[in-house]
């Protein structure tokens, strides 16, 4: 029964970890672009929280309402000066210019907040939960972060099928140079793509930050490697494949947890390297990784 | 009125230079017909004109202005849209979801999805299939169709006929009149030089980069254009302008 | 009948020779004249200049990013422990070490190879994460908190010249390496790939094999340097540290500004990394800040970094490796 319960956290950590993945997915989906950054950004997003609540005292729900938005302008301009350049210069540069922002953020953080853990409060919600039977027990915070991570998906998928924008990302995904003869600036649409993951990745970030009690320099270079993971277990191409991906490591870590507090991230990579190694397309791949 | 003027055009990818000093006018509403070899050019003066691709020297003007230095989205948005070789549709998407990406554009003018269903009726039974699962002439018909969806003044054609079966090649030719009743002018890039005599107002024959000969096809005999197509020694004829062929 | 003739300066690449065995004797009397002090401080230029040319084989001319190296060089380091505490001295251990990690690195390029691009490069960091918190679990190797050697050479001047001709010898493992890769069969082979791996493919060229080949050149040349670290301290302080991702930020760095896929280039990007470090590191964390903006500037700006600059535009090359289109001489 207890492992019950670690399932059930498993799960409610695989949301986290799919919200994560998704700007993940779709910076590579539509631009090709693998952001080595993905997890210093989320950590950004979680520093610029914990410095809303410095000044303005608000709760760390409310200034979601202000970081988000700030992050998705911030990655809308990164994209147009910073990435389009790099993806002029070949395949190798968006990779350097991420990984040197991956150098950047945490080292920059540690000099201007020190090592230490910053807080982002959950408030109320920090303890409160809800009892399924007597072994197993779902915190009201885990099971708002699946809820939150599950409507965003849907929300994305409906986006990307229906809206003019969502048909031109996937438009220039397959073909940019001929959407431009269409009249349509590809650069803008790439920008857009960006503040979407820069968006998803910034609520991911706090989100994480809220879970951890707090935001502390280095954790980007962690839940990079989740993020990622989450993708390639569930299969490139397909956004509810990110859902189960991210299942699948939440639950792999927390059940390892059972037997040692040691090993969960350990055990998490090798999950990752086992479905790699046996099934290379993930688990609901629509594209092949080669 | 001329609506495309290209004047001393050269360019090229990178060393290689495809189109050299060429200059020619299409005038409003007429079918300028484009032939020549493989190689010659064709293709990538299309691309100039669209904006793909960058000339090195030269000018075009389009409806009175020059554009030269417009990139590709700007002189889509002005009116000049460009069937691409190779159709070059987006497989991601089905095939009304490729029109709707057509009328990026935003401009105004008698082409929709209800006109555009009407004059390609095959392609509203196909509205829903992705585009990469459908036949060569059904994707060629959906990138004419997309085309059309920008509401374009001048529409560039290249090869649309390449790899095709001649009785869809035939259902293709019998909507040009259609579509050119609005007023669009169209450059036709083709290799079958039957068919393109058959609807071209004035045609153009290139040769390595080069505008060999130009002529309507009252004034242009089977014979010389097949010269000028493979570059024997051109006999000297009114409308040829002078570079003559080389051997 | 032709007029032009397909080389590869052959003079040029005999003085190269020349001069470069002429460096290497000089280097290995070096501490014999020099005062130790000195030439101790060449130790970390040695692997540094080895980390630079085995990311830039990897980078520059296989096309593979990787920001995973630090698994090798850990494992270098830690490899010291395992065959030092069995008796050998640090430096046999370092080399069965090195060995060993180059047996190692086959299985994992299967698991790496499934991958491509930017998610090749995530996929080593997964894996060198993956080897720390393995080999953090052993307790006779200090588990989290590392440890320092049991039997070392004791008298200080030794151990220094001993380390020093270490660090020497796996440089020149390391340039040799890749100087004699680049310029076989293999070696363009290799270039190729870089270019198109497609296109590669469909002439025959064994693509996998070949990238195989370079990735585990290349993790034995990290793991060398990984063990003369280990011996230069001693021990290991931090597996953090030497399992850090920071040693690929560093490598990236020195190819980078040095010149990608040149062989001079990583080492003149050493060099100049190795003053940087002596002069700034005080400075605390905002000259790592500096050298990360660095790689940025350098990447979008000065691509083909300062030795590639050089080559382009006066052809020279010290080490040449690529063939030349040249007139027939009369």
């Amino acid at each position: 029964m207890i492992w019950l319960n670690s399932i059930a956290q498993g799960i409610l950590l695989g949301g986290l970890f799919a919200m994560s993945a998704v700007g993940l997915s779709i910076a590579f989906g539509v631009m090709r672009i693998v952001n080595l950054a993905h997890g210093d950004l989320m950590t950004l997003g979680g520093y610029l929280a914990f410095i809303t609540i410095k000044y303005s005292g608000m709760s760390t729900w409310y200034t979601l309402i202000i970081v988000v938005p700030v992050m998705a302008v911030i990655g809308y301009y990164v994209q147009r000066i910073l990435f389009q350049r790099a993806l002029r210069m070949g395949e190798l540069a968006p990779l350097m210019v991420t990984f040197g922002i991956s150098i950047i953020i945490p080292n920059a953080f540690t000099q201007l907040y020190t090592n230490n853990v910053q807080q982002l409060p959950v408030g109320s919600l920090a303890t409160s939960s809800i009892q399924l039977n007597n072994m197993v027990s779902i915190g009201t915070f885990p099971l708002l972060t699946l809820c939150l991570s599950i409507i965003l998906i849907a929300a994305l998928q409906q986006y990307m099928a229906r809206t003019k924008m969502g048909r031109y990302m996937r438009a220039a995904a397959d073909d940019s140079e001929i959407l431009r003869l269409m009249g349509v600036d590809h650069r803008k649409v790439y920008g857009v793509a960006m503040g979407i993951s820069f968006a998803t990745l910034t609520l991911a970030g706090v989100l994480f930050g809220m879970r951890q009690g707090g935001v502390s320099p280095y954790d980007g270079h962690l839940t990079v490697l989740f993020a990622f993971e989450t993708v390639i277990i569930g299969g490139l191409g397909s956004l509810w494949g990110t859902v189960l991906g991210g299942i699948v490591l939440g639950v792999a870590q927390t059940v390892a947890g059972q037997f040692s507090p040691e090993i969960p991230l350990l055990v998490g990579h090798l999950v990752f390297l086992g479905v790699l190694a046996f099934r290379p397309n993930g688990l609901l791949g629509k594209e092949a990784l080669r | 009125m001329a609506i495309l003027e290209v004047k001393n055009i050269s360019a090229g990818y990178g060393d290689l230079t495809a189109v050299s000093d060429l200059s020619f006018k299409v005038e409003e509403g007429e079918l300028f017909a484009l032939v020549g070899a493989n190689g010659a050019g064709k293709s990538t003066l299309l691309k100039t004109i669209a904006g793909s691709i960058r000339a090195v020297n030269g000018s075009i003007t389009f409806k009175g202005q020059d554009v030269t230095k417009d990139p590709d989205f700007k002189r889509s948005q002005d009116g000049i849209a460009l069937v691409p070789e190779g159709r070059r549709l987006f497989h991601s998407l089905s095939v009304e979801e490729n029109l709707l990406v057509g009328a990026g554009t935003n401009r105004k003018g008698p082409w929709n999805l209800k006109s555009v269903y009407g004059l390609l009726p095959i392609l509203e039974k196909l509205k829903d299939r992705n585009s990469a699962r459908l036949s060569g002439g059904e994707q060629q018909a959906v990138a004419i169709g997309r085309a059309l969806m920008s509401n374009p003044d001048l529409i560039l054609l290249d090869e649309v006929s390449l790899g095709l079966a001649p009785i869809i090649v035939e259902q293709i030719y019998i909507s040009f009149p259609d579509i050119r009743k609005q007023g669009l002018s169209i450059i036709l890039v083709e290799q079958d030089l039957k068919r393109t005599l058959g609807v071209a107002d004035r045609i153009g024959c290139m040769l390595e980069g080069h505008l060999l000969l130009e002529g309507t096809p009252a004034n242009l005999t089977h014979q010389q254009i097949t010269d000028a197509y493979f570059g024997h020694s051109v006999q000297s004829f009114d409308n040829a302008p002078s570079a003559g062929g080389a051997q | 009948m032709s007029s032009v003739v397909v080389e590869r300066s052959r003079k040029k690449s005999l003085l190269g020779a020349v001069f470069a065995i002429l460096i290497l004797v000089v280097l290995i009397i070096a501490p014999k004249i020099l005062d130790q002090s000195i030439t101790s401080e060449w130790v970390k230029l040695f692997y540094l200049i080895t980390l630079a040319s085995m990311w830039n084989l990897l980078a520059g001319y296989a096309g593979m990013i990787s920001v995973g190296q630090q698994a090798f060089i850990g494992l270098g380091a830690y490899g010291v422990f395992v065959f030092n505490d069995h008796g050998m001295s640090t430096y046999e251990s370092g080399i069965i070490a090195t060995l060993i990690v180059g047996v190692i690195a086959i299985p994992l390029s299967f698991l790496a190879f499934r991958l491509r691009g930017g998610y090749f490069a995530i996929g080593t960091w997964v894996i060198a994460e993956t080897v720390r918190l393995i080999v953090t679990r052993f307790p006779n190797l200090g588990a989290g908190k590392g440890r320092s050697v049991a039997h070392y050479t004791s008298a200080p001047e030794l151990r220094n010249l001993y380390t020093y001709w270490m660090a020497l010898g796996f440089l020149a493992f390391a340039l040799i390496a890749s100087f004699t890769l680049l310029r076989s069969r293999l070696g363009l082979g290799l270039q190729s790939i870089r270019d198109n791996e497609v296109a590669a493919n469909s002439i025959g060229i064994k693509v996998n094999w070949v990238k195989r080949v370079v990735y585990v050149i290349a993790a034995m040349g990290c793991a060398g340097a990984g063990s003369v670290i280990c011996v230069q301290a001693i021990g290991v302080a931090s597996p953090n540290e030497i399992f850090g991702v920071g040693y690929s930020a560093f490598m990236i760095f020195m190819v980078l500004i040095g010149g990608l896929g040149t062989i001079e280039g990583p080492v003149i990007g050493a060099f100049i990394y190795y003053f940087t470090d002596k002069y700034f590191s005080q400075s605390g964390l905002w000259y790592l800040v500096i050298i990360g903006l660095l790689a940025i500037f350098v990447t979008l700006f000065f691509p083909k970094g300062i030795w590639g600059e050089i080559n382009a535009r006066w052809n020279i090359s010290l080490f040449p490796v690529s063939y030349q289109v040249v007139p027939k001489k009369e």
